[in-house]
């Protein structure tokens, strides 16, 4: 990725992230009223972040969406099957992801020992 | 607590330590996002400047994926920080409502780039009237450590060996599973939506044809139909503000 692209889209995410914040701040003043309109900016942020969690995670410690071997591949569903578990269990986000991280490395450290390729 | 409590000198002081415990937080956080997006292949001083600009955990990781995808086109991205974000606007005209009357129009503008869910939260749960200054200090204290920790992982995760930085890969969509699962155990609604979203993403994913759809156009379907189908069938009701406050 060039670095202009990398800008333009730090620039681009920048921009609408401040707008979405700025614009209610300044422009408007009385609530909103319509249940609709709530009701949707409740629920957006989990639809957007549940399509890119799922099925995604599986191949998020491979390159380019191809899985590279057994041994990830069964290393990345133990530490997904872990970040479920601890959120259930309503464990923070920084416990959460970085057991998950710590589960994938032993994972498969422990299965290229045991010849799993 | 009294309803009017007048703007103290301190009310700066007394916002950034009220801050504290997010301030750690995010310092946690975001030091993973660091790691996350060095992982990705990218400069290290590429997180520094999108936590300096962007200040926000969901957004700048979506925001990430987006521009590691090598596909993702500037209408994806646009749409898809629009639906994450949009929830902000939200926030920012509770806000809004609750600061002082003598609030100047220059510092809202300030005010509104610190808009988080957790300062938010925080600010909310102060049954009182916000000063300027008494959010401007949660938001710089929050936003220090949302700074130091993204600076911490970038630069330690430049060095990290190999292995340590694929299985990173996994960090920022596990933070996600911990973001979207806890409201699940309480909220029917929330979890149905989280189901269809990754059924409908499912099928993008696998199903040929739909399958050659870009990731960002997906998430933002899926988003947008899910969120849209839950809107219908279980309104949000007037109280959900306070609701929000006790869980954060």
């Amino acid at each position: 990725m060039t670095t202009e692209r990398v800008i333009l889209f730090i620039v681009i995410m920048a921009t609408v992230t401040y707008l979405c914040r700025v614009l209610t701040m300044v422009l408007v003043r009385k609530k909103i009223g319509s249940t609709f309109v709530r009701s949707f900016l409740t629920y957006a942020p989990y639809g957007i972040l549940a399509a890119m969690v799922f099925p995604g995670i599986i191949y998020s410690t491979s390159s380019g969406g191809v899985i590279e071997s057994y041994a990830v591949l069964i290393a990345t569903i133990v530490g997904t099957l872990n970040a479920i578990i601890l959120s259930l269990l309503k464990r923070g986000l920084f416990v959460v992801s970085m057991s998950s991280v710590a589960i994938v490395i032993i994972m498969i450290l422990i299965l290229n020992a045991a010849g799993v390729a | 607590m009294d309803a009017k409590i007048k703007e103290q000198p301190n009310d700066f002081l007394a916002g950034a330590r009220d801050a504290l415990p997010i301030l750690i937080g995010y310092f946690a956080v975001s030091v993973t996002f660091g790691v996350a997006t060095v992982s990705y292949g990218f400069n290290p001083w590429i997180p520094v400047i999108i936590s300096l600009t962007n200040y926000t955990g969901s957004g700048q990781a979506l925001g990430v994926q987006l521009m590691a995808a090598e596909t993702t086109t500037l209408i994806e991205l646009t749409l898809a920080m629009l639906v994450i974000n949009i929830r902000y606007s939200l926030m920012s005209l509770s806000l809004s409502q609750r600061l002082d009357p003598k609030t100047r129009l220059w510092q809202r503008f300030i005010l509104a780039f610190g808009v988080t869910d957790e300062n938010f939260a925080l600010a909310m749960s102060k049954k009182r009237e916000l000063s300027f200054k008494y959010l401007l200090g949660i938001e710089l204290a929050a936003f220090l450590g949302w700074l130091g920790g993204t600076a911490l992982g970038a630069f330690v995760g430049a060095i990290l060996p190999e292995i340590v930085l694929q299985a990173f890969g996994i960090a920022l969509p596990a933070m996600f599973v911990a973001i979207i699962l806890p409201p699940c155990r309480k909220s029917l609604p929330i979890t149905l939506v989280v189901l269809a979203s990754v059924g409908i993403s499912c099928l993008f994913t696998y199903v040929p044809v739909i399958n050659e759809l870009s990731s960002g156009w997906v998430y933002i379907i899926c988003g947008i139909v899910t969120a849209v189908a839950a809107s219908v069938f279980f309104p949000v009701k007037e109280e959900s503000d306070s609701e929000k406050e006790q869980e954060a």
